[in-house]
């Protein structure tokens, strides 16, 4: 017996399916089918077909470009500090700051670096470099903390042993890393680096913002610009198709060969004084990762004249009030999603998978939504987004739910705990906080929304459009402050996620 | 809850019930800048307002102009929530005729385009004499506008003066629409931007002290366009509002704004400096502008893959 009546479990699930078909499945096939009707062959010109292959060419080099320096950076960062005695302050902020460039939204990265890097250098960044190192700030932190963690970890433990034995050998220092860590980073790259290599491959808001000219596209980029400019459905159809091919072959990739997890606990030497250089190495490490950031931060505190007289101004609050909005909505729907999926019965199959839909295939059927009440729009782009993301929050409650112990099902069924009762005494308090944690996250993302507000708003409506609108026309004053205010609220929004049991319990 | 589940027309209607404007409301499809502070859209609202009309700009975004809204809003059978489109130009209103978007409309105003150059970065003994000279002086300095999204872009795309290859090497940097362009251009981003000739008219006749830092680079046979007014095919004949609105676009009232708001010359006024305000007489404008190469709507979807190949 279950302490949650089947019917009840059944409603759920079927609620979600009908919810995830109405609005991903059903629009798109019936968009696809109406474009399918009316193909023509002509407009499918070598020409064309040329520039779709570039863009998977280009989509490729960026992506692996992107995946090489975060390796490149992860191994050599964590073979210098792997054994050294650091601080533990020095840790938890390197791991802290990994974090954050991790779970900004990546429109929030891009504009930072975009901010930053034009106010030092006078230039604004653009190109497969810009595009590289953009990927870098969001992954290279976080996996190297991940990397060292496991690193220091296994020298704490199995490698302890094997590394005085080596030594006793008479095993060099370069020797002792390749017989040592070199393993260690191989199993790490198989683990996740198909993860990252998807999620720079299916980048978006980087490309649309660092590109060097239509030239440097990827078939997402191209299946967006299609969706608001193509003469027919005849090349969306067939950007549809290769875009779908190639990240449903990615994200299975990927889902067979990764596992991404949460940090693990750090397991640094303990004893002895912390080594200064190292520490120190380490330290200036995160600040250069955080650089954009903070400097993006903290640049109206240089400028205050300027950046209150914005403030006062209605075009930045104008923009401000439908971000929040979307933000609020992002959050309800996150947590009723989560609560859904809490009481299905199982992990919906047909959900998790399509986790290769991308926000602008999402977008693609969703233009039947389209409406002209702001409102509306503002949900749309809430709903439009999280719809995105929602086999991979399903997937993750179900984790949660089927990680609780069987017999604590018995306890509460002893204790008379059915449905209501059930939910409101066992299931919310283990589960409703991670629930509520994810929903965090998913509104944190909402805070930089990118490809739902530029299809459907006008420019300057929400602040990472502000923000994009003003750092083209370089007014840095107004976007600086923008900015400001939107990483603010990113980091009261990511505050909660940085200890790390809560994090653990998101991610 | 049974019988609600199976019914998720209930839901989506359930979420729009916020949808659309009131019927009487005409609804015009126009390019951003065109709505900027001052310009000729508030001239437009204000007029439209005496003749106690309620008009609604939708503007194109910026991954889609004109041309690339209609051709969405079609694919979706969405054309009837527009019934007129303001500021299409030449290229992309004969694609639309010929995808029966649009129906026969009336040129408004009209434009030559220009490079405008910032003489304290590009001092004038420096500047192209011809258009092979641009090639040597002008390469890495120019701000243009992406053609599959701007209007003034396309032109840029459609000069025959310079070759393709050159096109896309010559910018500095592309922007999606002329205004992020033109902003970042008066900040001196680069010396040079691709531009309506009428740019510098605009820092001569509102007395700015920059007239006296941008002008126009003389060079022979510069593209020249025109920009159309049209109703939208919706297989049904213009309502009485749109009329009304269609004419007022071409009124003498709207028209002798234009010069002064919009930034080009009024078609009611020909394609002539002689009959603008006495400041546009100050500032160089190519008299022997071309127009724009004709192409179908299929060769200009051919020529926009080799811009982004």
């Amino acid at each position: 017996m279950e302490p949650l009546s089947p019917k009840l479990q059944k409603s759920c699930e079927r609620l979600l399916l009908i919810f995830y078909a109405s609005f991903v499945l059903i629009p798109l096939g019936l968009t696809l089918q109406r474009y399918l009707l009316d193909f023509d062959f002509s407009l499918l010109s070598p020409l064309f077909l040329w520039v779709l292959i570039k863009s998977v060419f280009f989509a490729l080099l960026q992506a692996t470009m992107s995946v090489l320096s975060v390796a490149v950076f992860s191994f050599f960062l964590v073979a210098y500090l792997a054994q050294k005695k650091l601080s533990p302050l020095a840790s938890k902020f390197f791991a802290a700051s990994g974090f954050l460039g991790f779970s900004l939204s990546p429109t929030l990265v891009t504009l930072s670096l975009i901010f930053t890097l034009t106010r030092f250098t006078g230039q604004s960044p653009s190109g497969l470099w810009a595009i590289v190192l953009c990927h870098f700030l969001m992954n290279a932190a976080y996996f190297s903390s991940q990397f060292y963690a496991r690193a220091t970890r296994f020298f704490a433990n199995e490698g302890k042993d094997l590394h005085l034995y080596l030594q006793s050998l008479g095993a060099g220092y370069l020797s002792l890393k390749r017989d040592l860590l070199w393993p260690l980073f191989k199993n790490d790259l198989k683990s996740w680096f198909p993860q990252v290599f998807l999620w720079c491959f299916m980048s978006f808001a980087p490309i649309v913002l660092l590109s060097a000219g239509p030239w440097q596209n990827t078939p997402e980029l191209l299946l967006y610009y299609s969706l608001l400019n193509d003469p027919s459905g005849t090349r969306l159809i067939l950007i549809f198709i290769l875009t779908a091919t190639l990240s449903f072959l990615l994200t299975r990739f990927a889902s067979a060969k990764s596992s991404v997890t949460s940090t693990e606990n750090f397991a640094a030497p303990r004893e002895g004084h912390p080594e200064t250089p190292a520490t120190l190495i380490l330290f200036i490490t995160s600040l250069l990762l955080l650089l954009p950031f903070l400097y993006s931060l903290f640049s109206p505190l240089f400028s205050p004249s300027h950046g209150k007289a914005s403030l006062l101004g209605s075009e930045l609050l104008y923009s401000l009030v439908p971000t929040l909005i979307v933000f609020a909505f992002t959050f309800l729907l996150s947590t009723l999603f989560g609560v859904l999926s809490l009481l299905c019965s199982k992990e919906l199959k047909a959900i998790s998978f399509c986790n290769f839909i991308s926000a602008p295939m999402v977008l693609l059927g969703f233009f039947s939504f389209e409406t002209q009440s702001p409102f509306s729009k503002y949900f749309l782009i809430a709903l439009g987004s999280y719809l995105a993301l929602v086999p991979w929050a399903h997937r993750r409650v179900r984790s949660f739910a089927d990680a609780l112990p069987a017999e604590n099902k018995n306890l509460c069924l002893s204790l008379g705990l059915r449905n209501f009762s059930y939910f409101r005494f066992y299931l919310w308090p283990e589960i409703g906080p991670s629930i509520l944690l994810l929903s965090l996250l998913f509104s944190l993302w909402s805070l930089g929304e990118y490809t739902f507000s530029k299809a459907l708003l006008e420019r300057n409506s929400t602040l990472a459009l502000f923000i994009e609108e003003k750092l083209r026309r370089y007014q840095f004053d107004e976007a600086s402050l923008a900015l400001s205010i939107t990483l603010a609220l990113s980091v009261i929004v990511v505050t909660p996620l940085l200890w790390k049991g809560r994090r653990n319990a998101a991610l | 809850m049974k019988k609600l589940l199976p019914r998720p027309s209930l839901l989506l209607g359930s979420l729009f019930f916020l949808n659309a404007h009131a019927a009487s409301t005409l609804n015009v499809l126009t390019y951003s800048s065109l709505l900027d502070k001052g310009g000729l859209g508030e001239v437009i609202l204000k007029e439209a307002s005496k003749k106690k009309m309620t008009v609604h700009f939708t503007t194109s975004k910026d991954f889609a102009g004109i041309l690339g809204t209609l051709r969405k809003l079609k694919r979706e059978d969405k054309l009837n929530s527009l019934d007129l489109v303001l500021g299409i130009n030449e290229a992309h209103y004969k694609a639309a005729l010929s995808e029966q978007l649009l129906k026969e409309g009336s040129v408004y105003e009209e434009a030559s385009f220009s490079f405008l150059a910032n003489k304290e970065l590009l001092p004038e003994k420096s500047w192209p004499k011809t258009w092979l000279d641009v090639k040597k002086v002008l390469k890495n300095k120019i701000l243009v506008q992406d053609p599959r999204t701007s209007e003034v872009g396309l032109t840029w795309l459609l000069n025959k003066n310079l070759k393709l290859e050159d096109l896309k090497k010559l910018p500095k940097k592309i922007f999606p629409n002329w205004s992020s362009s033109f902003e970042a251009f008066e900040t001196g981003l680069a010396p040079v931007i691709w531009t309506y000739s009428t740019s510098a008219a605009y820092f001569e006749c509102s007395n700015d002290p920059k007239a006296k830092k941008y002008a126009n680079i003389p060079l022979p046979e510069y593209p020249k366009d025109k920009n159309f007014i049209a109703y939208v095919d919706k297989g049904l004949a213009p309502t009485k509002e749109s009329q009304v609105f269609f004419k007022l676009i071409l009124s003498k009232e709207v028209q002798s704004e234009i010069w002064q708001k919009n930034w080009m010359f009024p078609a009611l006024f020909s394609l002539t400096p002689s009959s603008a305000p006495p400041c546009y007489s100050k500032v160089w404008f190519p008299r022997d502008a071309k127009e724009v190469e004709a192409l179908s709507s299929k060769e200009l979807l051919n020529r926009l893959d080799q811009w982004s190949l």
